[in-house]
This record gives structure tokens, sequence and C-alpha cells, in this order.
């Protein structure tokens, strides 16, 4: 499913290759990760590709793309180590909006599409066992305001975008809630930091933060919101690490036909061969997942929540795989922090890590198919 | 083991727990940077007590320990938390000057390897000469009563705080690949030598590139025979070969590992995943195989019997173990972001979330080499099948 014609899709695509190519050289990244100035012209820069209307429906401004459209952008971030808020800003806040009230999406999602709003975005953590609220973030109603205390922690981004939105507890009914906050609002304290991979992410602490009722989204349909959400957002990291993995494939299989030892290209050992062989195979799953994952999301297929997991989960694994081989093969070339291998081996880790790593998606799998089972035999109450 | 081994590693024990310093071990237990100064001053400890340079031979001043004694004091200092013995000196060049070198070159550098005065680098590999090792082509030509060496050298460790370094160069470029090299003793403050700084992908600065433009080095600074280079050199590995499984070492990580787990994430914690547990099981299991094997072939050793080359299976499966476990640390972190804070590498500074998160970031990171230096793993199945297998 897409909102582009085969033609626009491909011109939209060698846009985006053409992009990468004038943007990827190793002085202009580390330009980047010090530049606030640069990074927002870039974001600029996506705007005008416009990558950032793909996301947001038509009737706000946008191309009214589907996930599919997306797979491009996301796998071009991950080819090109981008440092931008895409996946919160392009896949996790749209889906959000997507079930927010009127207003909510009204006054936000064109902001999206026009390049003004670049989100941050702190969820339910990676760890709450059926999908329940960690209290680590509060909301409190106070009239037609709520007010957040607390903390929230790996907030992806923090500290460098325009809205920080925020899964919290509601206090009143013990349920999630969605809360749309202007990161210099009263009563936030964020201290922001580099992942491995230059990427930021900050600890935000809150005390009597005053959001607007009409800037949150609480009820039974936010938990539902913000599950659904994040879902599509680990499929949209594995877009980027399938990317990754693209790049990294192609940087070692270059390498092992050029680098000689003991007279032949390293290529033309046997195992190095057998190795790459089975690198291919990674990165290829992974994308097959990828996609198999956003049609299951596009068309609504039942069980898609389950193909997301699993995309997660193997691409995490395979991507840790790729990264490994990848250093290995090139020696200790591979080991030196200005080629290129190891930035790619630290972005798929970093991925790994980000909306579900491997251990809670396969709890959460086990939890699904054990729930499945007992629902198919009748008990109530599910089985943990 | 031996009742021996078992008092051996009691004394060790007892030594550790009174001599290593408070601040080497709160370094030591988060993997923080060590300086020069923190090695030297732990080295010259250990030869207070007589035990810097064990193995060495009673008449170069070691007290003759075999290769099964050797593996027990290192590994058991590594379980202890003591830092890496640094081997340059005392377990590489140091052995081969007294085996290969002429009295002079006995009389002028062996002490002061025991007394941790003079610092030592191993120059071996170059940009076209990794596994290839024996392709390499920096030159040592005679002139006169020195040898002009040039050509460059990469990977090379602490280079940045040597005083000296062993050099493999070619001074017969006619003979056919091993039987033209010759191993130099060099002083890296003479003319012409340039170190380098390499960053690696931990974002720390441990190896380099050594250039040798011309450099001077007297013909009394070759050790043994000219062309038998690769001869002392070969020696070199096997002596190392039994001795490079970490078994100590891996057990202090995985106690590190779930004190890690405890602390972190409570409820939530990675020590609750069912997996994560089977995983960290295995990697126990595999230390007590990997022991077993040291037990097994430094037996064979002890009875006189030296193992070959099959002994390099221990390089194999420990580095492989180690990466395991350098990986099962990294996962605890995972799920609580991945925060690279590289100034908390130094003691002193706060790390931004996790105390200790820093330096098993830069464990993970700094083990991808541990199976590609000291010969990749590729070579090492290669030696196996080879001269083993006879495939």
């Amino acid at each position: 499913m897409s909102a582009l014609s085969l033609d626009e899709r491909m011109l939209f695509e060698r846009a985006i290759d053409q992009y990468l190519a004038d943007n990827s050289q190793p002085e202009s990244r580390s330009a980047r990760v010090a530049s606030r100035e640069l990074r927002a012209a870039d974001w600029a820069s996506y705007a005008e590709l416009g990558w950032l209307a793909l996301p947001v429906p038509v009737d706000h401004g946008g191309i009214g793309g589907w996930l599919s459209d997306m797979l491009p952008v996301m796998e071009a971030a991950g080819r090109g180590l981008l440092l931008d808020p895409l996946v919160p800003s392009l896949v996790v806040v749209p889906a959000l909006l997507a079930e927010a009230h009127e207003l909510l999406a009204r006054t936000t999602l064109p902001r999206i599409a026009s390049g003004e709003l670049r989100f941050a975005y702190g969820g339910r953590g990676d760890v709450s066992p059926n999908d329940a609220p960690a209290p680590d973030l509060t909301a409190r109603r106070h009239g037609n305001r709520w007010l957040l205390n607390g903390c929230k922690r790996a907030v992806l981004f923090a500290g460098d975008t325009d809205m920080l939105v925020l899964a919290a507890c509601d206090q009143g009914s013990g349920q999630w809630g969605l809360f749309f906050v202007e990161p210099d609002a009263h009563g936030i304290q964020c201290s922001s930091y580099a992942m491995l991979d230059d990427r930021t992410a900050g600890t935000l602490r809150f005390e009597e933060c005053a959001v607007n009722a009409t800037m949150a989204m609480v009820g039974p349909h936010a938990g539902h919101a913000i599950v659904d959400a994040e879902r599509k957002g680990a499929v949209a990291v594995a877009m980027d690490s399938a990317g990754a993995m693209a790049a990294l494939n192609a940087l070692t299989l270059d390498y092992v036909r050029t680098r000689m030892q003991f007279g032949a290209t390293l290529g033309s050992f046997q195992v190095i061969q057998h190795r790459l062989v089975d690198m291919m195979i990674a990165h290829r799953r992974s994308l097959a997942l990828v996609k198999s994952a956003i049609a299951d999301i596009d068309s609504r297929t039942a069980g898609w929540e389950q193909k997301a997991l699993m995309c997660k989960a193997a691409v995490g694994r395979d991507g840790r795989f790729v990264a490994e081989q990848a250093i290995q093969l090139h020696g200790a070339i591979g080991m030196t922090e200005e080629y290129q291998a190891g930035q790619y081996a630290k972005r798929l880790l970093v991925n790994d890590a980000l909306f579900g790593t491997g251990p809670v998606c396969r709890e959460r799998l086990v939890d699904i198919a054990l729930e499945a089972e007992c629902s198919r035999r009748g008990f109530r109450g599910g089985n943990k | 083991m031996s009742q021996r081994m078992d008092q051996f590693r009691s004394d060790i024990r007892n030594f550790c727990n009174r001599n290593i310093p408070a601040d080497l071990i709160h370094k030591t237990r988060l993997n923080l940077h060590l300086d020069k100064e923190d090695y030297v001053h732990w080295q010259r400890i250990l030869r207070k007590q007589g035990w810097f340079g064990g193995h060495w031979p009673l008449e170069h001043g070691g007290l003759g320990w075999g290769k099964l004694q050797q593996w027990v004091f290192e590994d058991e200092l590594a379980f202890q938390g003591a830092p890496w013995t640094i081997p340059f000196g005392i377990t590489y060049v140091g052995p081969v000057i007294y085996t290969f070198g002429n009295e002079d070159q006995k009389r002028k550098y062996l002490q002061p390897i025991l007394n941790s005065e003079i610092w030592w680098a191993q120059c071996y590999s170059e940009p076209n000469a990794g596994s290839d090792l024996a392709s390499l082509k920096t030159s040592a030509i005679r002139d006169g009563d020195s040898y002009v060496i040039s050509g460059q050298k990469t990977w090379t460790t602490m280079a940045h705080w040597a005083d000296m370094a062993f050099v493999l160069a070619r001074t017969d470029p006619a003979a056919p690949q091993q039987r033209g090299i010759s191993f130099f003793l060099v002083d890296l403050s003479s003319p012409g030598v340039t170190v380098r700084p390499i960053e690696t992908i931990d974002r720390c600065h441990e190896v380099n590139e050594v250039f040798f433009d011309e450099v001077r080095v007297p013909a009394a600074n070759l050790v043994g025979e000219e062309n038998k280079g690769w001869r002392y050199a070969k020696f070199l590995l096997s002596q190392e070969r039994l001795l490079v499984a970490e078994v100590g070492k891996a057990r202090r990580m995985v106690a590190n590992i779930l004190a890690l787990a405890r602390k972190t994430g409570g409820e939530d914690s990675i020590a609750n995943d069912r997996g994560w547990r089977q995983s960290l099981v295995d990697i126990e299991i595999d230390i007590a195989g990997l022991e077993a094997l040291c037990m097994d072939l430094l037996g064979q050793a002890e009875s006189g019997s030296e193992p070959g080359p099959e002994a390099s299976l221990l390089k194999i499966v420990g580095s492989e173990l180690m990466q395991r476990i350098s990986s099962c640390r990294l996962d605890v972190l995972a799920r609580h972001g991945l925060a690279y804070h590289v100034p908390a590498l130094t003691a002193g500074v706060p790390d931004v979330l996790i105390d200790g998160a820093a330096g098993s970031i830069r464990d993970y990171l700094h083990g991808r080499a541990v199976t590609i230096y000291g010969g990749s793993n590729e070579i090492q199945r290669n030696i196996i099948a080879k001269s083993v297998l006879e495939l």
C-alpha cells in the first residue's frame, strides 16, 4: 500500500540516494554531531525533500503516506547514519495523533509536515510487563490542566527537539496517558547525553509541570494508541537497521575484494566468502521481515503486533551478527574510529536497544502466545 | 589442581587483598582508564614480592616457574582484579633476550624490565602485513656498525608510553619472506622515530602507528643472528599460546555482570529474564570448559610433553568466550539506553546513567579486537586444520 505512484516512488528514492551521496562524508557527520544549526538545516532539507509530509494525512497538509512509504526514508537514516529524530517525528507521533482528539491532531500534524516540529519521545519504557504503566512519571488532573511529576528516562532525542511526547500514568485512573509538552515549559529539568552512536537521549525530571488538557490524550484508548505507536516505532527502527546492514555489508564486501594478504584477496578465502554470505542472508531476512511487518500494519492484518515484535527481535539479532562480523572481517582497521564500519556497528547496537530489546520482545511474544492458547482453550484471565 | 597450586592461589589472593591499592581496584572493577603509573606501581609491588618475572629462570632474576604456575599466577591476579600483566617486556622481549640475546644485551636490558624501568612496545604489524606478517616490508640495512631502519608499523599497543620497541625488520629482501627477517631492539627516542595515535571505536587511545624514517640502530641491538628473527618471533608465540586463555578474568566479569544486573532495573531487571539467565549459565559452563582445556594442556606441559599447535585452540575458545561475556554485559545495559559517556572512563568522573556503564561498553567495543589480534581466529583455525588435522 502506498500514497505514491510507482514513478513518484522511484523519483523519491532517487532523491534520497542523491541526498545521502551529497552528505555522507565522515567530516560532515562529526560537524553535525557538534552543531545544532547544522542539524536544524538538515531537518529543513528533509522538509524540502518531502519526507516530513509523508506520514501526515492529506487533510492536514501532508501526503497521506502509509508505513510502507516510510521505508525508503528510515532505511536511508540507517544507511546515512542520520542523527535526527525521524522515528519519533515521522512514525510514532503521527501514529499517536491518528488516535488523538481533533484539536490536538489539527494543531500538530501540519507542523510536522512543515518542518516546524521535531519530537522527542519518552514511552512506556522497555520493561513493563502486561503493558502496565510504570509509576515513574505521573499525571494529576487539575482543572483544565494536567500536572506532571516524576521522572522519565531514556527519552529519545530529548534536549534537541521542539516538542516532548511522554507517556505517563494518570493517577486518577491508573492508566496510561500521553502528554505533549514544550521542552522549555516550567517545571522540567533535562539532562541529555550521547548514546553510543552519537544520537542523543535524556533524563527528564518533572515538578508540577502543567500541560493543557488539549495537549493530552488520556483514557483507555490512549493506552492502546501508545502500545500500537511503539510497535510501529520498533518496526521503523528495524527499517533503520536494515539500511545500516546494507551499507555495512557493501563496505565489507568491497574491503574483502580489495584487501590482499598471502598474495590473494581476502575474499578469495572460502571462510571469508561463507561469512559474507551469512551476512547477506542476515540483511535479506531482516529486510524481508521489515516489509512483512509493514504490510501487516498497513493492511491491519490480525497478528500484526506479533509480527512487529518478531521483526524487532530478529533484526536485533541479525544486526548484531552483521555488526560483529563486519568488524572481524575488516581486521584491525574495523577497530578504528575513523573507519565507517565501527560507526555502523554502533548504530546497529543502539537500534537493538530502542523500542524493545530482544529479551523484552521475546518475553512479550511468549505472553501473547500463552494468552492466545488459553483463550483458545476457553480459560478466562489468561496465563502469565 | 594440585595442592601446591591451590596454596599458591591462596597466597596470591591474600597478597592481592593486602596490596592492590584501593584506587586501582576501583579502576579495574569499572573498567576505567589506567595510567602508565598505575601499571608501573603495581608491577613494582609484584617485583618486591619476587613474583614479577616469576617465570624467568633463576639465573636471570626469576623464580623458574613452569607454564602452569605462570598461568595460575596471571589467572588469579585477574580474578582478584589486579591490572592486566602487560606482556611486552616481561613476557615477550625479556625471554627472547635471555634465550637468544648476547651477554651485553642481557646485562643491559633484563634488570630494567624486572624493575619496570624500561617500557617496551611490540612493532610487528604493518598496514599491509597483518595476518600475513611475514610479508612485512620495514627494512634494516647494514651501514657500518649500525642498521638503518625504515618503514611503518601499526596497531602498536602503548607505543606512546614506551621507551624501547622490539622490531621485526627485513635484512635480506632477496630471501623468501620468513627467512629475511631480523629482530631488533630500538630506542624510540632515536631521531627518525614518530609515534602517532590511533583512535579506536571505543574512543580511546591505546594503539599507535610508529614511523621509522632512516632510524640508526646500533648493530649491537640485533638480537641473535641476522635473518633468524622469525624464529625468535615464533618462539615467543609458542610461549604465549598456553597462557592466552583468561579464566579468572572471565569469572570476575560474570560476578560483575550479576552485580550490575541486580543493581539495574529492580523488578524489571534483566536478571529476571529467563533467556538471559540461560545465556549466563551457558557462559559459566563454557568457563568451566575453558579451564578444563587449560588444565589439560598445561598438565601436558608440566609432564614434559609440551603441546604443539593444538594449543591454538585456547586462543580461539578463550577469545570467543570473552566476547560473549562482554555481549552479555552489554545486554544488561541495553534496556536502560546505551548512553556512552567517554569522560566517565576516567576515575572520579560520574557516569550519566549507571555506574560502570561506560567501562562495560568500552570493554565490549575493545573486545571486538580479541578475535583479531594475536593471530586472528581464522588464522588460528587454519593452523589447527593444517598442523593438527593435516587437512
